[in-house]
């Protein structure tokens, strides 16, 4: 230990003689350190925040598929609104289940004719996309069941049609397919917290729920069927094993039971392929970042050479006084690996402002907050490579000093 | 029982091959016993230094041998030869050679890293007269105290064999006398074998044993009856021969 301590004190004592020379090798190692670092860090805080934002926007959300995942789709599997009772009645932990009819239609209000784009669910529809109510409420169960005139729109749509958002208890006159239909408004939605969704989120001018039931009536349409549903579990626990019940009672019911017909996709399923893209992307960056490394490795490699060229008559005097061959080799490994190592940590921490710095510009320009992070495993894997980087570019000058005879290296002076 | 401690057998040294070969070394013998002062006295080209680098295990003999204790030299692999600069060495060069980026203490801690029984740093420096220039690097010493340091650095080892090259060759008079002193000191302070190159035929007084060398071979090995202190020798370029 003191041994090492002291080759440790040598290298430092090296390092610091020759500054200039010593920071331009460092140089090398500190933008391949740092640029990996800041890519990583800007990749991770990315992540965390495209994954909190889903998260909360579409977290536990499932559809449930009368298909797969290939694309197709099984008529024979398609859902009904029967099916959907049913599931409700006999299977627990459902805390979403709701067809999805959505589609286009025209609203018109004092401000003119708007293009509106209608979602047709069930009441429990809200629960799977929250959203903060600027007046009023979803519509319930009894408005549900009694196939009740009520819509609730979108904060902008309330502005498109009457100019403000205060417009619960207002009527909006709803056109589709020649037909029209007057809709009282009961609630006002406002915008998601995930800042990320409404950035990508491409809204209508007018938007609105209405019961499911209420629109079937004034459409009408029988017996439709549906190609997917919405489900949510009321835990996440639960989720996964709720899910298999339901396809197992709906593969029963419709009698298709093991043809794989009936399928799911989750949104964390879904969450997670977009992180493992985010992560290939990161990765991908980093390496190409990571080839400066071994520029940087060459440098230091060249710099250990010409150290021990300069030193050819202090390892002549140790070796002289009785150091063995292995320990000249540690003390300019060890040269080598603190002068890598100086520049790794110098690296980590202009990695780590610079990502911070990237994420500074990123929330400036695209108001998406992203926060740079590494955690201890990248710093302790960086401080590790670092060292390795020097272990192994300074293999061979370090066997070059060791190698020297010591009456050789003592005579070259 | 013999106490010859360093002996040297018929030992032959050459450079170079055909019309360029040099006879270095040509059938060297002598004995060095434990605890003496010896001076190998011998002109420029006489095989000292080559025979001092034979003796510190970093240069090998064409033909004979050298022995410690009985060890033979010639017998060891590099890694024997190591631990036998390691235990039983403290080599002094001439020209000090010390570790330019390395302070005084730290230059003298290599030395006492290297050994297994080691002198204590401190007493070694008061030793030296170094405690005040301890901190200091070698380029703002003198070439006395740098030559200083790099005794300390042979003698912290506490070494059976103190090699020294030429230690006074590129000093001063007084700087000279106060480092044969020193070496003087260390001899019999901690009982080294004190083995010690010189062009200086003055140096002769102070010895135990001297051997004079010319051509590659032993002129004269004489043992000094009449040793007087490094503080008693006088000597002056002019006189070295009248003396003699």
């Amino acid at each position: 230990m003191g041994q090492i301590i002291e080759y440790i004190k040598i290298s430092l004592k090296s390092i610091l003689s020759n500054r200039m020379r010593s920071i331009l090798t460092m140089l090398g190692i500190i933008i391949g350190i740092s640029s990996v670092i800041m890519i990583v860090s800007v990749g991770n805080g990315v992540r965390n925040s495209v994954s909190g934002q889903l998260d909360s926007a579409f977290g536990g959300q499932t559809y449930i598929m009368a298909g797969d995942m290939t694309g197709s789709i099984y008529p024979e599997a398609a859902f009904t609104e029967d099916d959907m009772n049913a599931v409700r009645d006999k299977i627990d932990h459902v805390k979403t289940l709701s067809m999805e009819e959505s589609g286009y239609g025209t609203s018109i209000s004092p401000k003119g004719e708007k293009v509106t784009y209608y979602t047709a669910v069930t009441p429990q529809y809200i629960l799977a996309n929250p959203r903060p109510f600027l007046c009023g409420r979803y519509f319930t169960q009894e408005e549900y069941d009694a196939g009740s005139k009520v819509c609730v729109i979108s904060e902008n749509g309330a502005k498109n049609l009457f100019g403000h958002t205060d417009v619960c208890g207002q009527t909006v006159s709803f056109e589709y397919g020649g037909k029209l239909i007057d809709l009282t408004v009961v609630g006002v939605k406002g915008k998601s917290e995930s800042e990320l969704f409404e950035m990508m989120y491409l809204e209508d001018e007018v938007e609105f729920d209405l019961p499911y039931t209420t629109f079937k009536s004034f459409a009408g349409f029988e017996d439709e069927k549906f190609e997917q549903m919405l489900f949510m579990a009321d835990s996440s626990e639960e989720a996964e094993g709720t899910i298999r019940k339901i396809i197992n009672f709906l593969e029963a019911r419709k009698q298709i039971r093991g043809e794989k017909k009936i399928t799911y996709i989750s949104f964390t399923s879904y969450l997670d392929q977009i992180m493992q893209v985010i992560n290939y992307i990161t990765i991908f960056i980093a390496f190409v970042a990571a080839i400066s490394l071994v520029v940087g490795g060459v440098g230091v490699m060249n710099i250990m050479l010409v150290s021990v060229t300069e030193r050819t008559k202090e390892i002549g005097i140790r070796k002289s006084l009785g150091a063995k061959t292995s320990s000249i080799m540690i003390q300019f490994l060890a040269e080598a690996a603190v002068l890598t190592i100086l520049g790794g940590l110098f690296g980590i921490l202009f990695g780590y402002l610079g990502g911070e710095l990237i994420c500074f510009i990123m929330s400036k320009l695209i108001k998406i907050n992203v926060v740079a992070t590494i955690g201890p495993g990248i710093v302790a894997g960086v401080v590790f490579f670092s060292a390795a980087i020097g272990i192994f570019f300074g293999i061979y000058p370090a066997r070059r000093a060791a190698k020297l005879s010591p009456i050789e290296a003592l005579r070259d002076f | 029982m013999n106490n010859d401690f360093l002996e040297i057998k018929d030992l032959k040294k050459s450079f170079g091959t055909g019309e360029a070969r040099q006879d270095v070394l040509r059938g060297m013998n002598f004995t060095v016993k434990k605890g003496e002062f010896c001076v190998l006295l011998g002109p420029s080209g006489s095989g000292k230094s080559t025979l001092l680098n034979i003796i510190g295990g970093i240069d090998t003999p064409d033909e004979g041998y050298v022995s410690i204790n009985g060890d033979k030299l010639e017998e060891m692999n590099e890694k024997q030869l190591t631990m036998y600069r390691r235990k039983h060495l403290g080599y002094v060069f001439q020209m000090y050679n010390l570790i330019p980026n390395l302070n005084v203490k730290e230059n003298i801690e290599v030395g006492a890293y290297l050994s297994d029984k080691p002198l204590d740093v401190e007493e070694v420096l008061t030793t030296l007269g170094l405690q005040n220039h301890k901190y200091k690097y070698p380029s703002q010493l003198s070439g006395g105290q740098q030559q200083r340091v790099s005794i300390g650095r042979a003698v912290v080892k506490n070494p059976d064999i103190l090699m020294c090259d030429e230690p006074t060759g590129a000093l001063d008079y007084k700087t000279s006398k106060e480092i044969l002193a020193l070496i003087e000191d260390c001899n019999k302070k901690f009982g080294s074998t004190v083995i010690m190159v010189t062009h200086n035929e003055a140096i002769k007084y102070i010895a135990d044993h001297v051997i004079k060398l010319r051509d590659g071979v032993v002129r004269h090995n004489d043992i000094n009856e009449k040793k007087i202190s490094a503080f008693e020798l006088e000597w002056y370029p002019w006189m070295w021969h009248s003396k003699m």
